[in-house]
């Protein structure tokens, strides 16, 4: 499976709105790329053009170099979860993923299989309009496997999942990655994304704002914090200050975060002051460098012009 | 994908249903049930009192189909719209028109297949109940008859395109059934016949009998009217951005 998604100066205007502005990116098969940007700032849209659902105003949205409709079965190349609003309420889960596995041209017995996979055999029978929140994000997730499709659009799927769920998600997701498949999802939750996803892709105000991989991403827009507890704040910040740090602030009466010097750096300027250090870590994570790298572009509106 | 594909998906939703299914029942036994009632009033003429002759005895209740077939039509557009159900089949096989004709043809198949068993229904329960006088199929009869069971899977491809059109199952039903039930029978009153029988659910069923434009012709203008419905949801949906 090297199948991949491709976005060529992709542009999607509704209107006066502008929902997607000459976006291009790549997610490469074998990786999880994430898909981040505020609210409103063109994920959902993106992923739309993609899948064939909006007509981009210009530009490409290809899978695997085709757009969606050039493949004889989409079902097969391309599998996504847009919403858990996937099937009839008043449908049985498993009815409902059985006229899907019919579009993907899948054996019947399929759906089982797949209702088995996202854990919901015991309720294949009842009516979807009985499911939780997380119950629909797994069946919109199996209707979406239906044809062992290689790419996976995933937009938002830990919503309403509980942390076994989540787990699970991510568990599956990482299989996913080991079988060669195009992973691209979005979420909010960026804890969640941070050891899952190796590429991202950030968007806001319908721009991207960064591609490429996650950890060259946090690198480049995030400084550092160190955060350091120790017996006398006053003269390691006075120290640290000396050596070209910077102190963001006093935390209660022995904690300090300071930017602009490594922990190694902070250790070595401590034993040299004769100062006792009781903890001592560097932050650098994905919501700190998604916060640096979207700055103000975190309203929810299109760009309009 | 071949367009079996497509139709027997859209088979499949449309059997794992209760409430279309339930439909579909309502409309038979109550085909049967109209025309039971209708019998009792043929005279030994074979006329029914203010109805007509007793071709009603079969048409009237299968009109009463029409527009359960109607009223389905619309159940099949937009209760996939509103489930999703349509978003996932756009991902899947994201060629509108031929979604939509499979999706058409499926509800057509369905509603014949329900006028036929409405029909014989209709046409046993006025023979159980009509007497002597009981004669529908006696001169046009026969055609109105067939020109009916025709118009029967052509009211749901007319209920699903207004269902697909306004996207709202309470806006798309009231619309047909209030043009249906209400416009035209007040128009019946304030206009010639000769513009009456051109209405569009005064073209088929049981008005057919007591209007100037015949039953071959009247299909023919129900036909048209389906068409323009169906072309112009074909023609929105082609252009329509569907994920939003």
């Amino acid at each position: 499976m090297k199948a991949m998604l491709r976005a060529d100066g992709l542009t999607k205007r509704y209107g006066p709105v502008l929902a997607v502005s000459n976006v291009s990116f790549t997610a490469r098969p074998g990786a999880i790329t994430g898909f981040l940007g505020p609210n409103g700032a063109g994920k959902s849209t993106t992923m739309r053009l993609f899948l064939g659902l909006d007509k981009p105003t210009s530009g490409q949205a290809l899978i695997d170099g085709k757009r969606i409709d050039e493949w004889p079965i989409p079902a097969r190349k391309i599998g996504a979860v847009l919403d858990t609003q996937c099937a009839h309420p008043s449908r049985t889960a498993i009815d409902s993923v059985r006229w899907a596995a019919k579009l993907a041209a899948a054996d019947q017995g399929q759906a089982e299989t797949l209702l088995d996979r996202v854990g919901l055999t015991e309720v294949a029978g009842q009516r979807v309009g009985r499911f939780s929140l997380g119950m629909r994000q797994r069946l919109a997730l199996a209707i979406a496997l239906v044809g062992n499709p290689e790419i996976v659009v995933l937009d938002e799927p830990m919503n309403g999942l509980d942390p076994d769920g989540i787990a699970w998600l991510k568990a599956l997701l990482g299989q996913f990655r080991d079988q060669g498949r195009t992973i691209f999802l979005s979420s909010h939750l960026l804890a969640e994304m941070e050891d899952l996803v190796d590429d991202l892709v950030v968007i806001a105000q319908s721009k991207i704002v960064g591609a490429g991989s996650a950890q060259a991403f946090i690198q480049r827009f995030q400084t550092s914090a160190v955060t350091v507890e120790c017996d006398n704040p006053e003269a390691l910040s006075a120290a640290i200050s000396k050596a070209g740090g910077r102190v963001l602030g006093v935390v209660g009466t022995q904690r300090l975060q300071v930017t602009g010097v490594t922990a190694v750096m902070v250790g070595e300027i401590a034993r040299d002051n004769r100062i006792a250090i009781f903890g001592l870590r560097e932050e650098r994570n994905l919501q700190k460098a998604f916060t640096q790298a979207t700055g103000d572009k975190s309203a929810i509106r299109g760009e309009v012009g | 994908m071949t367009f079996a594909s497509l139709w027997s998906a859209e088979i499949i939703k449309f059997r794992t249903l209760r409430s279309y299914l339930i439909t579909v029942i309502t409309a038979i036994v109550l085909a049967g049930v109209i025309a039971a009632g209708i019998g009792t009033g043929i005279d030994a003429q074979g006329n029914i009192p203010t109805l007509g002759t007793s071709i009603q005895a079969v048409a009237f209740p299968m009109e009463v189909v029409i527009y359960a077939m109607v009223v389905l039509g619309v159940l099949i557009a937009t209760g996939d719209l509103r489930s999703g159900t349509f978003r996932i089949t756009a991902v899947m096989a994201p060629w509108p028109r031929q979604v939509l004709v499979a999706k058409f043809t499926a509800a057509a198949v369905i509603a014949f297949g329900v006028g036929v068993v409405s029909t014989l229904l209709a046409y046993v329960g006025g023979l159980l109940t009509g007497g002597s006088g009981y004669s529908p199929l006696s001169g046009d009869g026969t055609l109105v008859v067939l020109t009916t069971l025709v118009a029967v899977p052509l009211a749901t491809i007319l209920g699903t395109a207004f269902g697909l059109l306004l996207r709202n199952t309470a806006a798309a039903i009231s619309l047909l059934l209030v043009w249906g039930l209400g416009i035209e029978a007040i128009f019946a009153y304030i206009v010639p016949p000769e513009v009456v029988a051109f209405l569009p659910f005064k073209t088929v069923g049981a008005a057919v009998a007591n209007l100037p434009l015949g039953p071959l012709p009247g299909l023919g203008m129900f036909t048209l009217y389906v068409a323009i419905a169906t072309g112009l949801a074909i023609f929105v949906y082609e252009r329509r951005d569907l994920g939003t």
